[in-house]
């Protein structure tokens, strides 16, 4: 699935590795800079931003953003609701919470699963999730989009003591 | 002439005769008088005119301006006197009616500067306001004592200072003086140069020091009012002023610069910031061949009509070239590293070019995001 991603030109243009002074310079390579990770993240099927990968230096001409560059990147990102962050971690949302959250909420209506508990790992990694474009989202991620959901009346989160969400449990209305 | 009357003999408290001029002619305006061939006393209260037989004098209170006119050809040097209204209760004089509110003071044998500065000085200390009060503290200087004595000290102290100040501002007034005769002759000079096409580095050399005098002649507002006119007189002037150092600088100079520039080229008359900035808003392509912009950022810079052409140029190089640093540029397009530098910066501050920070240096490329 990774070999069908083709790096954008900008991915070959040296200044796209400095953060332009110059405010519309930088806003259009802000834009690049967002859609390059979220395209690349969506073909991958990663949902973490990895700041030490490939995305953010380019081996070939020999270029790479500085910390300090990667964080305005990715401040940019979180500002445009093309991804969030977690503590240090920082997930990418190519498509919105809202839309993350019609997906999951239209799937479970669609199977008749509302008003029945299922876990998160059930929507993570089970079977019925098989083929649905939210099939292995980042538990803590789906989290995130079930809490959207939650705050808009069409699900409640039932979270138990464990951290990495293991037991933790959803029911659609 | 008519603020003039018969002399009063007695002599003013704390009066002081301070220049006697002889051959001197009484003007009434433009009209001569009967007082030819006199000689004149410039005291601190007033101005004594007298040829022996009659003498007349002239309360320095009257005076309102000063003004001196150098000998012409078959004119003698003159010193021009603006007056104040007379007052009703004035005491008769010679003439007593006149159609001008000044007069004139001709000088046959010279001394009009000197007359000129003594007047002025006088004008300057009002000693005849002063006068009065300086009678009624006369006897307390025999009992001086105490604090009184001290306050004395103080004020003449502060006297001296005052008289030492205005001697020393009598050489400036001189130095003004001569500084106009030093314009014009420079100018004269340049004009001589114009004609006569020589070419050396002399005449270069002493071309950028009449440069380097700026604007002989500037636009103030007491020569050109206030608001939009004055604005763009000052427009038009800081445009002519300002062409050389724009061309040199690549066709774009931020405000600052045109600010400190221009008032350097000035000397005195300075203009004020919101001045310089009104000016430049008066200016069009059309008629200086430059114009203010306002960048996104805020930074407000006057671009020059070649400003165009000479980004072309630079855009051109680099993507012949791919990128280029300041180094580079500047061999490549022949200019000096510096001027490199100030055009890179203008073309990115444009948003043509964009820049890549590396080990090496920065080094710029076209700006490709802003084309997709």
């Amino acid at each position: 699935m990774g070999a069908d991603y083709e790096w954008p030109w900008q991915y070959e243009f040296p200044p796209f590795f400095t953060i332009q002074p110059i405010p519309k310079t930088k806003e259009q390579q802000l834009i690049s800079w967002r859609n390059l990770i979220c395209d690349y993240h969506k073909s991958n099927r990663k949902w973490e931003v990895d700041t030490a990968g490939v995305v953010f230096q380019n081996k070939k001409i020999g270029r790479q953003l500085s910390p300090a560059a990667i964080r305005v990147v990715l401040q940019s990102l979180c500002d445009e609701g093309q991804g969030v962050m977690n503590g240090e971690r920082c997930f990418v949302l190519w498509n919105s919470v809202a839309q993350w959250a019609s997906l999951i909420h239209n799937w479970a209506v669609d199977r008749g699963l509302t008003n029945t508990v299922l876990t998160l790992f059930e929507i993570h990694g089970g079977d019925d999730t098989e083929g649905e474009p939210f099939h292995t989202m980042d538990i803590w991620l789906l989290h995130h989009v079930i809490s959207y959901l939650e705050k808009e009346g069409k699900a409640e989160l039932m979270l138990g003591d464990s951290d990495d969400f293991s037991d933790a449990g959803v029911k659609f209305f | 002439m008519d603020r003039w009357i018969w002399e009063n003999k007695d002599k003013r408290a704390a009066e002081e005769n301070r220049q006697t001029i002889s051959h001197v002619r009484l003007y009434d305006g433009e009209d001569k008088t009967p007082f030819d061939q006199g000689s004149l006393t410039v005291s601190t209260h007033r101005l004594l005119w007298s040829d022996g037989k009659q003498s007349i004098e002239l309360p320095l209170k009257y005076i309102v301006k000063v003004e001196s006119h150098g000998a012409k050809f078959t004119k003698s040097a003159k010193v021009i006197l603006t007056l104040a209204k007379a007052p009703h209760s004035k005491i008769p004089g010679p003439i007593n009616e006149s159609k001008y509110d000044y007069i004139k003071l001709s000088f046959v044998k010279g001394g009009h500067q000197e007359a000129e500065l003594s007047i002025k000085k006088c004008l300057d200390e009002k000693r005849w306001e002063k006068g009065v009060i300086a009678v009624q503290n006369q006897p307390s200087s025999l009992m001086g004592g105490g604090l009184v004595r001290i306050e004395r000290q103080i004020e003449s102290s502060r006297i001296s200072t005052d008289q030492s100040l205005s001697t020393a501002f009598k050489d400036i007034d001189n130095l003004m003086v001569k500084g106009k005769e030093m314009v014009s002759l420079a100018e004269r000079i340049a004009q001589k140069l114009s004609d006569v096409k020589t070419n050396g580095d002399e005449t270069v050399e002493l071309k950028s020091h009449l440069l380097s005098i700026g604007i002989s002649n500037p636009v103030t507002r007491e020569t050109h009012g206030t608001g939009t006119s004055y604005h763009k007189s000052l427009g038009n002037e800081l445009a002519r002023m300002i062409h050389g150092p724009l061309n040199e600088a690549g066709g774009v100079l931020s405000v600052s610069e045109v600010y400190c520039r221009y008032n350097r080229a000035r000397g005195i008359e300075l203009v004020s910031p919101e001045d310089v900035v009104n000016a430049c808003k008066t200016l069009t392509p059309e008629h200086h061949g430059m114009e203010l912009k306002k960048f996104s950022s805020g930074v407000l810079v006057v671009e020059g009509d070649n400003f165009k052409s000479i980004m072309d140029n630079l855009l051109q190089t680099i993507k012949s070239n791919d990128c280029c640093n300041a180094v580079k540029l500047s061999n490549l397009m022949a200019i000096p590293l510096l001027l490199a530098k100030e055009r890179l910066q203008a073309a990115e501050q444009h948003g043509i070019v964009c820049r890549d920070e590396t080990d090496d240096g920065i080094f710029f490329y076209e700006n490709l995001f802003c084309m997709a």
